[in-house]
């Protein structure tokens, strides 16, 4: 592997990643050069794998919204079994898309707005 | 299916798809369920009973606060001392309740003696008694202060359910308007501070925006519909910052910091003013459902101790001094009580 792949390789992975099932709900929050989006903006996934860093998520139905997400696509994610009073949201990036059939999609997605307390809980959640 | 004598831990727990009776007790720790309908000759003690159908118990139920019957029909029990109770159609009591909870969508009818003493008592319809709350326990002597009395709360007119949605949601709008104005002092902070790369009019917009963060207040003057579309116009302009963000696997500094702190406190702006929306959406429906029974009435036959707390629908009374026989009621906006009489009961 070139030093160019093993920099990318190790950007792309520098949290530890655990594979589970979290109930997470998720709803399309913005898509690149679209102003307007569809008034029914939640999209049913499940959880693949978590990390501090980020989530890999699998489509599980077709939805109009799961429909405009594209790479660079902002996804409203909400977790409600981390142990808080209120639901845990985070903003996320998609930063990859996987079409591995029809009617299921992996979207890689980043969590672009985090705080350090939301981060140790997700950490926490990972690791324990 | 027939249990000739108790279920223990010899006879183990029990479930069945059609219908249980049990000629015996249901001992502490065991289980009973059934997609039928559940007949308990004996006593049930710190058991678990779930029926499909209907759940009788001739003897009584002696819970322990661990012991619980859970009907999808009516439940009938002799007694009940330190249980759960739980029925979607009625409860009856054989003669006494006391220290248990009691939810039902329909209505309590406590015979006999018909003692109500200490718990919780949800009931979509009427609760009817013979002596409902407690004097008290002096404990230091005739007259000196100082009493214990149990706490008994009965609630009415909302089935369970919808109750409880009720009281989980006011805190949580409590806790949401609580972070919508902590998110909004820090975007008018860091706006204050000025933040590179945000424009003028943009920032002036945001500005109007912190400056009234979602709340049941501002709901009620100025409605749902201009909080969801001023919540939108949050989102777009929201994403267009985050758009301007690298990814935080390339630590933003100097004065990309700020605009990354502005985008988070904008987002918990908008998230913040997204649950109150959702919280104060779900009061409303059940302020507004049909299945609240404003004409529910608490019936006590012979005494109401001091102290007894009565909700019916949502208008709350706590029983000022001991009274007889009487029939508490919504009139308007408060709780009346009248004298008890058959004939007052019978047009309930």
């Amino acid at each position: 592997m070139s030093d160019e792949a093993v920099h990318t390789d190790r950007q792309r992975r520098n949290f530890f990643r655990k594979e589970m099932s979290l109930p997470v709900s998720a709803k399309l929050f913005a898509v690149k050069g679209q102003t307007e989006l569809p008034a029914e903006r939640d999209m049913m996934v499940k959880t693949v794998n978590l990390s501090a860093g980020g989530i890999l998520l699998l489509t599980t139905g077709k939805t109009p919204a799961a429909d405009l997400v594209s790479e660079g696509a902002l996804i409203d994610l909400s977790f409600a079994s981390l142990g808080s009073p209120l639901p845990i949201r985070l903003l996320g990036r998609v930063v990859r898309v996987n079409k591995s059939s029809p009617d299921e999609v992996s979207l890689a997605v980043e969590f672009i707005l985090i705080t350090p307390s939301e981060a140790d809980m997700i950490a926490q959640k990972v690791l324990l | 299916m027939l249990v000739e004598g108790d279920i223990d831990v010899r006879s183990g727990d029990v479930e069945a798809d059609g219908d249980v009776v049990v000629r015996g007790d249901v001992r502490s720790g065991r289980s009973v369920s059934a997609k039928g309908s559940i007949t308990i000759h004996g006593v049930v003690e710190a058991a678990t009973v779930v029926a499909g159908g209907d759940v009788s118990v001739q003897c009584g139920v002696a819970g322990r606060d661990r012991g619980s019957i859970t009907a999808q029909g009516k439940v009938a029990v002799g007694y009940v001392n330190e249980a759960k109770l739980d029925a979607k159609a009625e409860i009856v009591i054989g003669s006494s309740a006391m220290n248990s909870t009691l939810l039902t969508d329909g209505d309590v009818v406590i015979e006999g003696e018909g003692v109500l003493v200490g718990g919780l008592v949800m009931a979509g319809g009427n609760l009817t008694a013979g002596r409902v709350g407690h004097k008290g326990v002096d404990l230091w002597g005739e007259g000196v202060s100082k009493h214990i009395v149990q706490r008994t709360a009965i609630m009415l007119g909302l089935p369970p359910t919808l109750r409880k949605r009720l009281m989980e949601s006011r805190p949580r709008l409590t806790l949401a308007e609580r972070a919508g104005r902590a998110a909004a002092r820090n975007v008018l902070y860091l706006l204050s501070c000025g933040v590179p790369d945000v424009d003028k009019a943009t920032s002036e917009r945001l500005v109007f925006l912190a400056k009234a963060p979602v709340s049941e207040a501002f709901l009620l003057s100025k409605g749902a519909k201009t909080a969801a579309a001023l919540n939108e116009e949050l989102r777009t302009i929201l994403a267009d910052i985050v758009a301007e963000l690298p990814s935080p696997s390339k630590a933003p500094t100097g004065t990309h910091l700020t605009f990354a702190d502005l985008g988070l406190h904008l987002y918990h702006l908008f998230t913040a003013n997204d649950l109150v929306m959702e919280v104060h959406k779900d009061i409303e429906a059940v302020l507004s459902s049909s299945k609240l029974n404003k004409s529910a009435a608490l019936c006590v036959r012979d005494t109401v101790y001091k102290g007894v707390e009565v909700t019916i629908g949502f208008t709350e009374m706590v029983v000022e001094q001991e009274m007889g026989g009487a029939i508490f009621k919504l009139a308007g906006d408060e709780i009346v009580a009248e004298p008890w009489t058959e004939k007052a009961v019978a047009e309930v």
